[in-house]
């Protein structure tokens, strides 16, 4: 991944996950441990295509804490209140405004469609191929660690 | 006056967000109206009377540019002022937006003063008199808006 386009995605990300969901995020450097997937009691995915001159997709994997952090920060509600529909919910919007906002950054004439977010509860997550994946981009946070798969999106619109 | 307003999203999550948001900013709403789509939202259109649509741009079924032609083109609702609340803001699709006939844009990731600014001064131009003093902007700008 181009490191110009890997800092924009960053700077956005920063951007959305500080403004909107009061959650900081730092970028981690270096290949992701294996161990960094002990203790993470599930995931929850939500992924939306980008089509265009050719169809790309990017995934958001969130440990379930850290959605229900997201979840609660953006609505503004006690933790009591939140369940798994809200979570999916909320990482969706994540997931939506994320790559809405590259895009706008990275592709100003829209020549790239943003499709419709889709989002999904992961109980046996395994990181398989994620793993060796040089496109991966992974975010420390106090909720643990959000990656990102681009699927080759830089390839298109850096 | 008192506005009704409806809001197009197809998170509901979102739609909760913006109407807590709208609530605190000061701004007098009657009544709030929700649609999930484009769709939804003209069936909305057709029972009620609405002052301003804040609308998404990406939903399924009918997006927000296809109900912003759809609304812009009915006498009955041609005057209501559209908003959009987005993460699309590439200038080509604002530009887009522009030519379609949107009021306005707020783009997402937000803050709430973001969303106030642009509503006040819609519907300022919209209805012709400030919807809210410049004694009560103030006064709303002091509260805590924080989400």
């Amino acid at each position: 991944m181009d490191e110009r386009f890997r800092n924009t995605v960053y700077e956005t990300l920063a951007d959305i996950f500080g403004i909107m969901f009061f959650i900081p995020i730092e970028p981690l450097t270096g290949p992701p441990p294996r161990k960094m997937w002990n203790g993470v009691e599930g995931i929850v995915l939500a992924s939306l295509d980008v089509t265009g001159i050719r169809n790309h997709s990017v995934s958001f994997y969130f440990p379930k804490e850290l959605a229900r952090n997201v979840a609660i920060n953006f609505m503004g509600i006690d933790e009591s209140a939140i369940n798994e529909s809200r979570e999916l919910d909320a990482v969706k919007e994540a997931a939506n405004m994320a790559v809405g906002s590259l895009l706008g950054r990275v592709d100003p004439r829209a020549t790239l469609k943003l499709g419709i977010p889709q989002g999904r509860i992961v109980e046996d997550f395994s990181p398989g191929g994620l793993l060796e994946n040089p496109d991966i981009c992974v975010y420390e946070t106090e909720y643990g660690y959000l990656w990102i798969d681009f699927d080759e999106i830089s390839e298109e619109v850096s | 006056m008192a506005f009704n307003i409806l809001l197009v999203d197809d998170s509901e999550t979102m739609r909760a967000v913006i109407r807590r948001v709208v609530e605190m900013s000061g701004v007098p709403v009657d009544e709030f109206h929700e649609a999930g789509n484009g769709f939804e939202a003209l069936d909305v259109l057709k029972d009620n009377w609405i002052d301003v649509i804040l609308s998404d741009i990406n939903m399924p079924e009918m997006g927000g540019m296809e109900l912003l032609v759809e609304v812009k083109r009915n006498e009955v609702t041609g005057s209501i002022p559209v908003i959009f609340i987005t993460t699309e803001a590439s200038d080509a699709k604002m530009a887009e937006a522009k030519r379609l006939g949107v009021s306005g844009y707020i783009k997402k990731p937000f803050v709430p003063e973001g969303i106030k600014a642009v509503l006040l001064e819609v519907l300022e131009k919209a209805y012709d008199h400030k919807p809210i003093s410049d004694a009560e902007i103030a006064e709303a700008s002091d509260d805590d808006m924080d989400f």
